[in-house]
């Protein structure tokens, strides 16, 4: 079983995520923020992490980009909801930093399931 | 024609001249030969007068002296007898006194004297002794008797003398002597006095004197008579000869005849009047004689020539005698000389006549001569001054012959040269001025007095959009815009009248294009120099692009105000995106959860599905409040970059201060782009404002640079984000203090900021890089700490609409891997560029630049590398070398070997050798990618 780290600090965004990738059947793991994320991937070495941008303490692409150079493979997804930037913004950057799949916010869930789906092979 | 009149003049003036001074030398001469000639001939006339006058004088003398030698000689003989008469009567008194002295008194002494002298008589009885004594009594006078005894002291002669007195006066001076005395003679009736001689002696003892007397006339007559005879035929000189008259005027002799007898010549008068007789006489009471004037026949003519003749007196005899000479003989000398030298005048007036002419012809001949010089001056003179009118040319001097001319000539020379001068300077001034008038940007105008454009200068003419020609004639209501008319008739009027000395105002002209032109217009009047209005001289400086500046400064500000106000807007828009799309997310989600698990429609399936629907929309109306707050007025167009970096050059150049220098260097080719002017202005003034914050402390250097380019897939390892096609790059590169790698990293975080606080948001790039990303093109970075910094804009040309938009963000054509790869290429920057690009699509990438360091990494942990990339031109070994080397060491090392020329190797070389992939450069991410997987899943497999 496939294990997904949700980094977002929207409390209703993980709750909602986590239901909806449990219910395909992977295991879920959450964090509120980036620095937490970072800690929590090096205690499980999630399959795949689906990351916010915009978050409090350590953002989105800080954390992308730590993962990123400490584990060569690693995985990520990036989501953003943008704000006063275009998310697209955002999400080359994720891109730029590591990520290998962005999506906007509200993210189309099959698209996001199809890219994990991918991402883990 | 010109020297005719000199000609003429000269001629003239020397003909005149000419005989002018002839005939007044010839006058004068003649004058003064005439004056010398009767200044001669007087004198001559004088001198043979004053000769003749001598000479006749002389003669004359003589002949009296003759007369009275004669004369005397009677007398003589008469005086002698007379002395011995009375001698003897002395005797006889000195006898009878002595006698009787004794005997008798001196009375009876007295008486017998008397007695005895008294009868004695002589000379035919006329002759007689007299008495008298020294105290005047007649003592004895025998003719009358009466008159013995008395006193007669006062007795007179006929002529007045004192007869005693003389007498008594002799005596007393010399005891004896002659008297002489007229006296009628006794008997006689005649009224003539006859001269009577006396000796008289005294006798001393009866104190009386004794004398007798005689008349001389009868001798007299005698030898009168024969003088009369020898003086009248005397003759002297040629025609001289004597006369003589008695002083009652009967005449004696006269020139030759003797004329006694004759009528008396008292009336004789001459035809002037002159009474002959009366002037002898009157010239003979002087007793040296004199000379008279009158005129007289001459022997042989019979009319009248002017005489002078000298008499003398004989008062004895009362004879007149004289000698005259006509003084016309001289005269007649005289004319005769008169008319030798006259005619000598005359010869010598026609000798003079003879020179005249020959001098006019001499003058006439010379002054052809001279004039034909000076002909040929003038004419040299006219020819130069011809040409001198239009050319600049010398007169040479030496070309004239005469000095007069050749001084003309230099004078001339200097006066061109200073005309050349002064036309020269007059030129370069008008040069000046008018290359001054055309060439101000300042536009320059001559309006008349009714308001119409007389003359106008390049610029004038340029802001108005007209030639000169079309501007002239038109009046300033054709060329003012309509609501500034009143305003500047109303201050041209007053100008015009003098109220005002000048005025200034704004005004709007009509170009002819019928746009509008903002000047500042300044008016004078100018004057003539009688101080009359003449035109009116106006000065208008465009300040449409002031204007237009000013009005792009405001419309700017509004657009700016109204962006912030859409920022504002945006980022309260933005700042409640985020959440509401975290919100919406979760709606969609949970109730997509919910509907996943659902097992049956019914009407709540549906009521779901209107949440989701609703939900959808929501997201759509964020979007586009977003899309909304984000562009505040995106119209995207195309537009030519160059020109929204001019306006923001021209912006920054008010704003900044003067420590930055602004470059510019912008390619005006460029093509245009499709972009949002607005935002793109936006993103300029940004990156502007950055790079002048960064140089604010110590000034520096900004500069824009523009250029089109061509993104090679080579150049998409430098600028992934790109796409193949055609950009135009802006670089926007400054001085300043330039950023660490960490800080180039942040920068285009939204919230991300060097700026302390207060100082800015740190929206600035993050907003950029926005912007450009939403014009489809990338923003990128260059910076070192204190070398400045660098950022490339990239924005595609907008030529097709470019569907770039289609690039694929996802990257399954992308083929990705794990893999460890060693990367070596000498360049720096491309080993960095494929590095980061390989890396990631996954893989594990290790570079080197120096192929020998990569060599020994690779010796050391052969295992490591599952792959390794090299380029093939390399300093020290190159790539085909090292690949050897590598194959050596692990011989089923996978080798990609990059190149940009074909010349070393070859396909089927390379393969030889074991390199199992070559890739010519360019290299496209895709193609590397796929290179690079196809080789490890062939190893795999």
């Amino acid at each position: 079983m496939a294990h997904i780290l949700i980094i977002d600090d929207d409390e209703q965004i993980l709750k909602m995520l986590c239901l909806t990738l449990e219910r395909e059947g992977y295991r879920v793991t959450t964090a509120s923020d980036g620095r937490k994320g970072i800690k929590l991937y090096k205690e499980t070495l999630a399959d795949v992490i689906i990351t916010d941008i915009v978050m409090p303490e350590m953002e989105g692409l800080e954390a992308i980009r730590k993962l990123r150079k400490e584990f060569k493979d690693i995985k990520i997804i990036a989501l953003s909801g943008g704000g006063f930037v275009n998310p697209k913004e955002y999400l080359k950057l994720a891109k730029n930093f590591g990520a290998q799949y962005t999506f906007s916010k509200p993210v189309e869930i099959k698209e996001l399931l199809k890219a994990i789906k991918e991402l883990i092979g | 024609m010109s020297n005719n009149s000199i000609q003429a003049k000269f001629l003239k003036n020397m003909i005149f001249i000419a005989v002018a001074s002839i005939v007044l030398w010839s006058v004068l001469w003649i004058q003064g030969e005439y004056s010398d000639f009767n200044a001669e001939s007087e004198r001559l006339r004088l001198e043979y007068i004053q000769f003749q006058k001598a000479l006749i004088k002389q003669e004359v003398n003589n002949r009296v002296r003759l007369i009275q030698l004669r004369k005397s000689q009677v007398e003589n003989i008469l005086k002698v007898t007379l002395k011995d008469r009375v001698y003897a009567a002395h005797q006889i008194a000195l006898n009878i006194y002595k006698e009787n002295i004794e005997s008798k008194t001196p009375d009876e002494i007295e008486k017998m004297i008397k007695d005895a002298l008294r009868p004695i008589r002589f000379d035919n009885g006329q002759g007689y002794y007299f008495a008298g004594s020294m105290d005047g009594i007649e003592i004895l006078y025998p003719v009358l008797p009466e008159v013995e005894g008395k006193n007669v002291i006062n007795l007179q002669d006929s002529k007045g003398n004192f007869v005693m007195q003389d007498e008594i006066k002799v005596i007393n001076e010399s005891n004896e002597g002659f008297v002489t005395h007229y006296w009628f003679k006794p008997g006689d009736d005649l009224d003539i006095s006859f001269p009577k001689i006396s000796f008289i002696k005294y006798f001393k003892p009866l104190k009386w004197y004794l004398g007798t007397g005689s008349y001389l006339d009868e001798a007299k007559t005698q030898i009168q008579h024969n003088l009369v005879n020898r003086l009248a035929e005397h003759r002297f000189g040629i025609d001289g000869y004597f006369f003589g008259s008695t002083y009652k005027g009967d005449p004696l002799f006269s020139n030759g005849k003797i004329t006694v007898g004759q009528d008396n010549l008292c009336n004789l008068t001459d035809p002037n009047g002159v009474k002959l007789i009366q002037e002898q006489r009157k010239a003979v009471e002087n007793q040296n004689g004199g000379f008279v004037k009158y005129s007289w026949h001459k022997l042989n003519k019979s009319t009248p020539s002017p005489k002078i003749s000298f008499v003398i007196g004989i008062p004895e005899w009362e004879w007149i005698v004289g000698a005259g000479f006509y003084t016309d003989v001289i005269d007649k000398t005289m004319t005769d000389k008169q008319a030798v030298m006259e005619a000598h005048l005359k010869d010598q007036v026609i000798r003079s006549l003879f020179v005249l002419i020959i001098l006019l012809i001499l003058i006439w001949l010379w002054s052809k001569r001279i004039l034909k010089q000076i002909q040929k001056s003038i004419n040299i003179f006219s020819s130069f001054l011809k040409k001198a009118s239009t050319d600049s040319v010398t007169i040479d001097p030496d070309q004239l012959e005469l000095q007069e001319f050749r001084e003309i000539a230099v004078l001339t020379n200097t006066m061109l040269k200073n005309r050349i001068a002064a036309e020269e300077a007059m030129r370069e001034s008008e040069e000046k001025f008018r290359s001054m008038y055309e060439s101000t940007q300042t536009g320059i105008a001559i309006v008349s007095l009714d308001f119409k454009i007389k003359q106008a200068n390049n610029a004038y003419c340029n802001m108005l959009g007209y030639s000169e020609n079309e501007l002239i004639g038109k009046t300033l209501k054709e060329i003012t815009y309509p609501d500034d008319l009143p305003k500047n008739i109303e201050k041209q009027e007053k100008l015009g009248k003098g109220e005002l000395g000048s005025f200034q105002m704004e005004k709007r002209f009509i170009h002819k294009t019928g746009k509008t032109v903002y000047g500042i217009l300044s008016a004078t009047l100018i004057r003539d120099k009688n101080r009359n209005p003449n035109y009116f001289l106006g000065n208008v400086i465009d300040i449409t692009i002031r204007k237009g500046a000013e009005k792009t400064k405001i419309e700017l500000e509004e657009k700016l105000k109204q962006a912030q106000k859409m920022e504002a807007i945006g980022s309260l828009a933005g700042g409640i995106a985020h959440d509401f799309n975290n919100v919406l997310f979760s709606i969609i989600g949970f109730t997509e959860l919910t509907i996943a698990d659902m097992l049956k429609d019914g009407q709540n399936k549906s009521n779901l599905d209107q949440i989701l629907i609703a939900a959808n929309r929501a997201k759509e109306m964020v979007q586009h409040i977003l899309a909304f707050s984000r562009q505040t007025k995106t119209e995207k167009k195309p537009v030519k970059i160059q020109s929204i970096i001019e306006e923001v050059v021209k912006l920054l150049k008010t704003s900044i201060p003067s420590t930055i220098e602004l470059k510019v260097n912008i390619d005006k080719n460029c093509m245009p782009i499709f972009a949002d002017t607005v935002q793109i202005h936006q993103v300029i003034m940004n990156l502007a404002t950055n790079a002048s914050h960064a140089m604010r402390k110590k000034g520096g250097v900004m500069k824009f640079t523009l250029k089109q380019k061509k993104i090679s897939s080579d150049d998409l390892i430098r600028y992934p984000d790109l796409h193949t096609g055609t950009y135009v790059k802006l670089t926007v590169k400054d001085t300043g203090h330039g950023m660490s790698s960490e800080v180039m990293g942040k920068i285009f975080n939204p919230y991300f900021t060097t700026k302390k606080v207060g100082e800015g948001t740190g929206m600035g790039l993050s907003v950029v890089h926005g912007i450009i990303l939403d014009h489809d093109g990338d923003v990128v970075a260059e910076s070192k700490p204190g070398k400045g910094a660098i950022f490339h804009i990239f924005l595609p040309i907008a030529d097709k609409i470019n569907s770039i938009e289609q690039h694929s963000t996802s990257s399954e054509l992308i083929p990705r891997g794990r893999e460890n790869i060693l990367l070596v290429d000498d360049d720096e920057q491309i080993a960095d560029m494929t590095e980061q690009l390989i890396s990631r699509l996954g893989y594990h990438v290790v570079s080197y630049t120096d192929s020998q360091k990569a060599l020994e990494a690779f010796k050391k942990e052969p295992d490591k590398f599952d792959l390794v990339i090299t380029d093939m031109t390399m300093p020290n070994i190159t790539g085909t070398e090292l690949a050897v080397k590598l194959l050596k060491i692990k011989p089923d090392i996978q080798i990609i070997l990059c190149s940009g020329y074909s010349e070393l190797i070859d396909k089927e070389t390379a393969q030889a050798m074991g390199i199992k992939a070559y890739i010519a450069k360019p290299i496209a991410l895709k193609e590397i990618a796929q290179a690079i997987r196809k080789i490890l899943d062939k190893e795999k497999s």
